[in-house]
């Protein structure tokens, strides 16, 4: 069983797990997730979805050529599952399924980078810049990766460091403008789009996860930019294998020359999807998620 | 003396249906049995059910479909499916190689469609046995469940009996006023097992927007809240049909596997506990096993309806 090497409150709200599973960490990839059993009792009864937040070793922080043996998960504290689940002690075992889903598609070939992070949807996208930047090489400059990390107040933004420390630039901006420019994540983006021609991102990549209305805008200039762009979703879970379908989240396809509505599985087809095809006018979506 | 090694039989047959031992992966669970390839044995398992299927394919209900509530979850998928035919051409090929017996789950918003789905699966070698989930609406009768009737039942089971050769389970709708009715019809039509229970309808509420928690407003409950419920009814039914039920509804463990026999389940589904714990019919199978042998009990069979109710009352 899978143990839990640290479990550290980082804020108020916020906890960082560090978990030793070999069998996880080898395979998993930057937004793939696991699903954690909360408790051995029945409540809370299903068990939780987490991201992928980083692949390490036991002691050392960052990944080196070894295959990483531990995965750390990043949580906020919002409900009865994610109390029980800070109460979890250094040493103790913990029951894991993953990695779950499809991941990041990452090409060989990825020049320039803009990572979006809306308050805790900066969990899975470390891992992310992690393997980016090693996909690229220690030496690539820092406007090669840029993360953009938005939330409500300063308390909200996370990671800022870490992702400094693997050389990435980094962007911050919040609502109450406590910490970095005040307003939304996805106009520091558009500030960005306006700074540099369309020449020098014609080879960029968008990535996001976040508040779903964040994605929503975050997708819509994507498709005005013409920029490729993948977002990590979140979705209710039963199962977290795709044999539920209880986390269906509606996509636009292309059936014949029509648009016809598809339901995919977060947890299988997802929860990382190319912005383009989510069906983001569903309005039940957009209240409850 | 105690015989510690006495290897266990564990193998049922109920109504045609031959299994090596009582324990199914409950429909809508399990997928298509390929989704829990990597976390459980299959070829373990008594059957396999699967996912509900009708004539076309379905796209199921609008997002949220689930909700966690005290002792359960509510569910609304819909009953998305991909249709029979595509359930033949690339779910069963691939079901076939675990050697674990393929019930399928049918349902139609017709009679027609029940007897059409029953029919295109006949034949099916693969197939061992059809299970008919009447809980669905009936789009000639204003959308009332096929299951709340006993005339209806009575009509969707006779037409299944007359398209399909295979055992024919009936599944059980609890949102009724009396279960026992609805399973003597099914019985009469030809049924040869009962299955009960299928999810008890509910609701939960978002107070703060003042909303449904699900997309489509009420779902239906799962999970060991209701267990309690899933007992007396499956108690009710054995004191009033002749032909061999299957227990459904909260079983996490042997213990609770256990319960419904003792009631008069000849054998069990597993459905919710699943996601929980992917090894949790490993765990009853050798449960079951263990208890037989450490209660010197033959066989599965003999500890079926075996409840022993009080015989006296105090006026
Ligand atoms: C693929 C995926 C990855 C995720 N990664 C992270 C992460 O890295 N860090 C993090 O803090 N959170 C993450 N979440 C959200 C996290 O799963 C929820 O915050 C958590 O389940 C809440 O549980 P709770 O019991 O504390 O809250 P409650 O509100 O009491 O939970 C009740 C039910 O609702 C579900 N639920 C509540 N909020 C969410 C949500 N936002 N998304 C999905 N289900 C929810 C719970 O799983 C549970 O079934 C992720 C969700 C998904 C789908
Ligand atoms: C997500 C989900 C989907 C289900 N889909 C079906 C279905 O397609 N057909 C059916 O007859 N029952 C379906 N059921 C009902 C289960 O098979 C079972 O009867 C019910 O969940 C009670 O058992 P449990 O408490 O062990 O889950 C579904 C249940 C769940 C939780
Ligand atoms: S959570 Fe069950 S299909 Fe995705």
């Amino acid at each position: 069983m899978a143990r839990v090497i640290f479990n550290r409150k980082i804020s108020s709200d916020y906890y960082r797990m560090r978990i030793l599973c070999p069998e996880i960490a080898s395979r998993a990839k930057p937004g793939q997730f696991i699903m954690v059993r909360i408790t051995e009792l029945l409540d809370p009864l299903l068990r939780r979805p987490f991201g992928i937040h980083r692949l390490c070793h036991e002691r050392d922080k960052h990944t080196d050529n070894n295959s990483p043996s531990c995965i750390e998960i990043l949580y906020k504290i919002v409900g009865k599952g994610t109390i029980v689940l800070s109460e979890k002690k250094k040493g103790e075992g913990i029951d894991l399924m993953g990695p779950l889903g499809n991941g990041f598609y990452l090409e060989q070939n990825i020049e320039t980078a803009v990572i979006v992070a809306g308050g805790i949807g900066v969990a899975p996208l470390f891992s992310l810049a992690q393997v980016l930047k090693g996909v690229k090489g220690k030496n690539t400059s820092r406007d090669k990766l840029t993360i953009f990390i938005g939330g409500e107040n300063r308390k909200d933004i996370l990671c800022l460091n870490d992702f400094k420390k693997i050389g990435a630039r980094v962007v911050v901006s919040t609502i109450d403008g406590s910490l970095g420019t005040k307003g939304l994540v996805t106009d520091l983006l558009v500030n960005f789009l306006r700074k540099h021609s369309p020449l020098e991102t014609k080879n960029l990549k968008l990535f996001g996860c976040g508040p779903l209305p964040m994605l929503r805008t975050l997708s819509e200039i994507a498709f005005y930019k013409n920029i490729p762009c993948q977002v990590s979703l979140e979705s209710r879970m039963a199962c977290g294998v795709g044999a539920c379908q209880g986390c269906a989240v509606p996509t636009e396809i292309n059936k014949e020359g029509d648009r016809v509505v598809l339901y995919q599985r977060a947890c299988k087809e997802g929860p990382v999807f190319d912005s383009t095809i989510i069906f983001w006018d569903y309005k039940s979506i957009l209240l409850k998620v | 003396m105690k015989q510690l090694h006495k290897k266990i039989d564990l193998s049922v047959d109920i109504g045609g249906l031959k299994m090596r031992n009582p324990v199914m992966a409950a429909s809508g669970t399990f997928g298509y049995g390929e989704e829990y390839e990597e976390h459980v044995p299959i070829d373990h398992l008594g059957a396999l059910i699967t996912k509900g299927i009708s004539l076309k394919p379905h796209s199921g209900n609008p997002p949220p479909r689930l909700v966690e509530t005290t002792g359960g979850m509510l569910n609304a998928i819909g009953l998305q499916n991909i249709g029979v035919k595509a359930l033949i051409k690339e779910k069963i090929p691939n079901l076939m190689k675990f050697g674990t017996p393929i019930i399928v789950n049918v349902f139609g918003s017709t009679l027609r469609e029940y007897g059409e789905v029953a029919r295109i699966l006949d034949g099916i070698d693969a197939i061992k046995g059809l299970e008919v989930n009447i809980s669905c609406p009936n789009i000639k009768r204003g959308g009332i469940s096929f299951g709340t009737d006993p005339r209806q039942v009575f009509k969707v089971v006779s037409k299944i009996r007359k398209a399909s050769a295979l055992p024919i389970m009936v599944k059980l709708s609890p949102n009724v006023t009396d279960i026992t009715t609805i399973a003597r019809s099914a019985e009469e039509a030809g049924a040869d097992v009962l299955s009960l229970i299928n999810t008890l309808t509910g609701m939960a509420v978002d107070v703060d927007n003042r909303i449904p928690k699900l997309g489509n407003i009420t779902g239906g409950l799962s999970g060991p809240a209701i267990k309690p419920i899933a007992l007396r009814m499956v108690w009710e039914v054995y004191n009033k049909v002749n032909i061999p039920i299957v227990g459904i509804g909260g079983i996490f463990n042997t213990y609770d596997a256990l319960e419904f026999i003792i009631v008069g389940a000849s054998a069990i589904q597993i459905g919710t506990a699943h996601f929980i714990n992917p090894s949790v019919a490993m765990e009853v199978i050798n449960g079951l096993e263990n208890y037989l042998r450490d209660n010197h009990i033959g066989t599965i069979q003999d500890l079926v309806g075996s409840l022993e109710t009080p015989t006296f009352s105090i006026l």
